[in-house]
């Protein structure tokens, strides 16, 4: 699972309203939750690395103070709240992956694969609102990490990160390692 | 939790019970009554225990109804000897752990975290020497505060060292969004100047004044500790162990207490109206993971 997928996994927070109990959650937070229960009810290998589950953690903590921001709402003890709440929901994905390093990654063949792609990874730097070319090197050890693996297995990279998404294709012709968006998991697991 | 030792029935003696049974067995004996409830006050405050005794203003300081019934049921189960002296100005009680209650405690102490039992030692090593009035002037200076004196207190937090630290640390988080460490501070700035608010509006009893005082005290200078390591370079991945520790304590106090509901049990109510909530729930269904 790469860091976004975790992320997706994670952003879910029951809460109170008055006399009113809810659920904040992401629109895909059932189904990653049911892909995660469907790996482990079928002994599917669900791999974490330990560069996806840092930054996993930290991310949580910034997509939820960036939305509140958006918002304009200041409340840190809720904000405090919303967010441990997600923390600790994946400490329990952790808790139910395998969560190693990996040796060896391929990074410089992910970065070459996507410096002959220059016009699309402008394309996605422009939609993620981001203004370097290459994405992040922790996204990009990331893959390395996927591509690695994929030597020795088959490897299905579950993210929503559109540095990997709008390079599927090339990812999988030339690292075997397919990327599945989260939406596509319900067909997988029929077809599974 | 309740206990079951050999002999007792279960549900009589809850957990709390090993703080007294603790300091009996370290002091051998105690006398009056006084010093018993404010060496346990002093054991529950410093050691930052939990969801043990409630202590309440009354005649010579923080005085809990819950201690003195559970001593008395120790005393009745023959796991304590209450013994009534005849003294010369006024007659006084004298404590000690009894055979049995010595039995009792050591297996009860098996029970309980190795770490909490060190540090209410070390409190006892402090204070276990001092007679009851030694004592009682020091419960009075550093817990007791009067309303005047906990404003006092309680302006100079939030007027200087709440909204410098505030400051500090919602820079570093618009610095660095995803810094856990960075939100719980500001979430703790933000409680203790709640808590203030409250206990200055509706809180009448000086205990309660006093332990919020110090405790809010205490977590202040810590956070200033931080916040002067901040300017160092440290990283803020997660907040301080020490501070979420203390942090819990104010929490559960202020909980108990009615001033407060725990971070954690919060009502989204008091923070948005309808019409946040439903963009706050729209926000989350939508939200880039990335």
């Amino acid at each position: 699972m790469e860091t976004s997928a975790c992320v997706v996994y994670a952003l879910r927070a029951e809460y109170r309203y008055g006399r009113k109990k809810g659920v904040l959650k992401h629109s895909y937070n059932e189904i990653i939750s049911q892909f995660v229960g469907f790996c482990k009810q079928r002994g599917i290998k669900l791999f974490i690395s330990t560069n996806a589950r840092d930054e996993a953690s930290c991310r949580i903590t910034y997509v939820i103070n960036r939305e509140m921001d958006k918002l304009g709402i200041r409340a840190y003890r809720l904000r405090n709240e919303i967010i441990m709440k997600c923390v600790r929901r994946l400490r329990r994905l952790f808790e139910a992956a395998v969560v190693e390093e990996v040796e060896g990654p391929k990074i410089s063949n992910v970065r070459r694969m996507y410096l002959q792609n220059r016009e699309r990874l402008r394309e996605v730097s422009r939609k993620k609102g981001r203004k370097a070319l290459l994405p992040s090197e922790t996204d990009i050890k990331i893959l390395g990490e996927a591509a690695k693996l994929a030597e020795k297995s088959k490897v299905i990279m579950v993210t929503e990160d559109h540095d990997f998404l709008d390079f599927s294709d090339e990812i999988e012709n030339r690292f075997r390692v397919k990327v599945v968006r989260i939406s596509e998991l319900v067909s997988m697991m029929q077809e599974i | 939790m309740t206990l079951t030792p050999r002999g007792v029935k279960p549900k009589i003696l809850p957990r709390r019970i090993w703080i007294p049974l603790l300091m009996l067995r370290e002091l051998g004996k105690v006398v009056t009554s006084i010093r018993l409830q404010k060496l346990v006050f002093l054991i529950q405050v410093e050691c930052r225990f939990r969801d043990e005794y409630d202590f309440i203003e009354y005649h010579y300081g923080p005085y809990s109804e819950s201690l003195r019934q559970d001593i008395f049921v120790a005393s009745q189960l023959g796991l304590v000897r209450t013994n009534v002296v005849h003294g010369l100005e006024h007659d006084y009680y004298e404590y000690e752990l009894t055979e049995d209650g010595k039995a009792f405690t050591e297996s009860l102490l098996k029970m309980v975290d190795e770490r909490d039992v060190e540090r209410a030692r070390a409190v006892l090593r402090r204070y276990g020497n001092m007679d009851w009035r030694e004592l009682v002037e020091y419960v009075y200076r550093e817990y007791m505060k009067g309303k005047d004196e906990f404003r006092w207190v309680a302006g100079s937090l939030r007027e200087v060292y709440l909204p410098i630290m505030r400051s500090v640390w919602e820079s570093e988080l618009r610095r660095n969004p995803g810094s856990l460490g960075a939100t719980q501070v500001l979430a703790v700035v933000e409680y203790m100047d709640h808590v203030l608010g409250v206990a200055e509006e509706r809180v009448e009893d000086s205990v309660t004044l006093g332990v919020l005082a110090s405790t809010m005290k205490d977590l202040t200078f810590m956070l200033l500790e931080l916040t002067r390591r901040l300017k160092t370079g440290y990283v803020t991945a997660e907040v301080d162990p020490e501070v979420d520790e203390l942090f819990e304590f104010l929490q559960d106090y202020c909980s108990r207490k009615g001033i407060a509901k725990k971070i954690g049990e919060l009502d989204f109510s008091e923070f948005l109206d309808e019409e946040g909530m439903r963009r706050l729930e729209e926000a989350f269904r939508a939200m880039k993971p990335y």
